[in-house]
């Protein structure tokens, strides 16, 4: 059943079993996962079931660290999440992102990935993947697609799922209206959570409408699921009883901030084949695809990585990198993925910000097909011939290293509550700059010694920091140890400090790994309802 | 022998190598055969300006001794699986690619 708080009056309590605050991919995940248990579920919806600028001006913040993508556009504050903006793209962590690393400082989750599996395999259905496989022998199989004959001591493919994208609101809309056991609460706004007088139990959610109305919510547990930068804020915001806010005896909340960063200045010239490698290029394969139809296509995409052994052995963070045809006149693209958001979400971005950035992309592939005409070429820059040249960008994503200096904490400004807004300051650990560079001289020596093309390295110094965006996907931020001295959370994503208080989503992440991380942000959510209700079963 | 070989010639070598695809003409409109060389001396100049031991005719030509249109392929992936990778305006090359690329611009 959905309630629009705004319909409720003021000073209205709620009281349930279990209290779920933020209805993205985590939160609608736990609750469906807990449909029919009899646990009496609030899920909090701090927008409405559309965007609305009242509701996303309350991701304002400000970054005084390295540049990040702007943080009212990079996530989504309305019934869905930010899976409403999501591209799709899924794999799980790799086993070498859970292990003790050297080089690595603070790196060890306290589970494995072997631990995640059969969450994984029930979040690959969520998502509406195909079967759980992600070996390239199977896909190439399947496909009849091959990979590059590449050294694979030096270079190594690896493939991700595209989902439909699944957008988790309007698609698990119908199935949590009708539960009987789940309400979803619309214009919910979490001030604070409020612990009782020993400081290690929630004893009550605050909530406010955007008609200034408040509310409050009462539960057993409470579940926080707002994301990797609202997790924290809001646990630091949640002052009443501690200067230092919510479950941060240690001062954790917010530090470890891990992004994904992208550079994409770096070029592959191929050499023999005048195609672009099919499974290279989001090939459709003929998959079953989780509850979908049978004739939706499954789209793989192949990514050229380091090997696991070298990766290890040289103490290199994880990196990816995938091939971008460089053509001003190939809208299979940036252009293309533009217009495709646009034409979905024409109505829900509209006086977004979030517009005209895919806008003018789309407007300048048409200008481009136009005039037909190439840009000017200077005699070695390559990367500026277009697509028959064979040329591709090499787009690759970096894993930004847990670093206790990098962090969320509360900035003075104050938003429309009354609450401190977030301040991000994202610095590297030196290593990522290190990594990348070893990365791309083994690419450049792996496609040389096959003899299939070459790699241009455009990479300065301080290349992540300069010439790198990215931070669309936000981790760590109250992440998972076993030690309370380097964790917010413990293996079932629990506060050591506030017994009835759990994380949810990419915040709890102890690694970023290099993957897209809404695949394990939904398969622990799977193994955290299972949790819960064993809780709340053994009661 | 690659000491003797004539302009036209080096550019038939660098087509047999991986260089093709920077080089040859269907892979840059409107640019012929005066391209490549062209773009064979840019990247001979640039690897002579970080290597000017080497600005020396007699002193490639030894270097190369050994290259000719058969054996240019396996070379130079024989240097890249040793490492013997030299970096021109970003371009990771083999060893002798670039050195047959100075002796076009030393030509």
């Amino acid at each position: 059943m959905f309630v629009d708080c705004h319909s409720l009056p003021d000073g209205h309590r709620i009281e349930t079993d279990l209290v779920i605050v933020g209805a993205g991919p985590a939160g609608i995940t736990i609750a469906r996962e807990l449909n029919g248990s009899g646990i009496r579920i609030a899920l909090l919806e701090a927008g409405g079931m559309e965007p609305s600028q009242e509701s996303q001006q309350l991701y304002e913040g400000e970054s005084i660290g390295w540049p990040v993508t702007d943080l009212r556009i990079v996530r989504l504050r309305y019934f869905g999440g930010t899976s409403n903006h999501w591209t799709g793209f899924c794999r799980p962590c790799e086993r070498i992102d859970f292990e003790a690393r050297k080089g690595i400082p603070y790196g060890e989750w306290p589970i494995t990935n072997e631990e995640l599996d059969p969450y994984y395999a029930r979040a690959q259905e969520i998502c509406q993947l195909g079967p759980y496989e992600y070996g390239l022998d199977f896909w190439e199989q399947q496909s009849g697609l091959t990979r590059l004959p590449l050294d694979d001591s030096l270079v190594e493919t690896k493939l991700i799922q595209y989902s439909n994208p699944t957008r988790f609101g309007r698609l698990y809309e119908p199935e949590l209206d009708a539960s009987e056991n789940i309400t979803i609460y619309l214009n919910a706004n979490v001030l604070e959570l409020e612990p009782d007088r020993t400081g290690t139990r929630v004893q009550r959610a605050v909530i406010a409408t955007y008609q200034d109305t408040t509310l409050d919510a009462v539960a057993d547990t409470y579940v926080v699921a707002c994301g990797g930068l609202e997790n924290p804020r809001l646990l630091l915001n949640s002052r009443g009883k501690t200067a230092g806010g919510l479950a941060n005896g240690n001062d954790l909340v917010g530090r470890f901030f891990c992004g994904h960063f992208t550079v994409d200045t770096n070029s592959l010239l191929l050499g023999r084949d005048e195609q672009p490698p099919p499974l290279y290029m989001l090939p459709a394969v003929p998959a079953r695809r989780q509850g979908l139809p049978d004739d939706a296509p499954l789209r793989l995409r192949a990514f050229l990585c380091l090997p696991e052994d070298l990766t290890r052995d040289e103490g290199l963070c994880n990196m990816n990198s995938e091939l971008y045809p460089i053509d001003p006149w190939n809208s299979s693209g940036t252009a293309r993925q533009s217009l495709d958001l646009i034409r979905e979400n024409i109505d829900k971005f509209r006086g977004a910000e979030y517009l005209p950035k895919h806008l003018r992309r789309v407007m300048q592939d048409l200008s481009r097909r136009h005039h037909a005409e190439p840009p000017p070429m200077p005699d070695l820059d390559i990367a500026r011939y277009p697509s028959n040249s064979g040329v591709y960008s090499l787009h690759s994503y970096v894993e930004q290293l847990p670093n206790p200096h990098s962090r969320i904490s509360l900035s003075p400004r104050k938003d429309r509550f009354g609450k401190n807004r977030l301040q991000i300051d994202v610095q590297f650990t030196g290593a990522e700059n290190h990594s990348m560079k070893r990365f791309f001289e083994y690419l450049a020596q792996a496609f040389g010694k096959a003899d299939i093309g070459r790699v241009r390295i455009d990479l300065p110094h301080d290349a992540v920091q300069v010439r790198g965006g990215g931070a669309t996907h936000h981790h760590g931020t109250t992440r998972m140890h076993e030690d309370p001295r380097y964790g917010v959370v413990d293996r079932n994503c629990r506060s050591h400090e506030v017994e009835n208080l759990y994380l949810g989503g990419s915040s709890v992440f102890t690694r970023a790994g290099v993957w897209n991380p809404t695949l394990t942000i939904v398969a622990l959510a799977v193994r955290m309802a299972a949790h819960l209700q064993e809780n709340f079963d053994g009661r | 022998m690659a000491a003797k070989v004539s302009r036209r010639r080096f550019v038939a070598l660098l087509s047999a190598t991986g260089l093709v695809a920077l080089l040859a003409e269907k892979r840059i409109p409107h640019a012929g055969i005066r391209i490549d060389r062209q773009a064979a001396r840019a990247i001979g100049n640039a690897y002579l300006e970080h290597h000017p031991a080497e600005k020396s005719g007699l002193r490639l030509r030894l270097a190369l001794a050994d290259v000719d249109a058969q054996n240019v392929s396996d070379i130079v992936q024989r240097d890249f699986a040793a490492g013997r990778i030299v970096y021109v305006d970003g371009w990771a090359l083999a060893r002798t690619e670039a050195r047959l690329c100075a002796l076009v611009a030393m030509s």
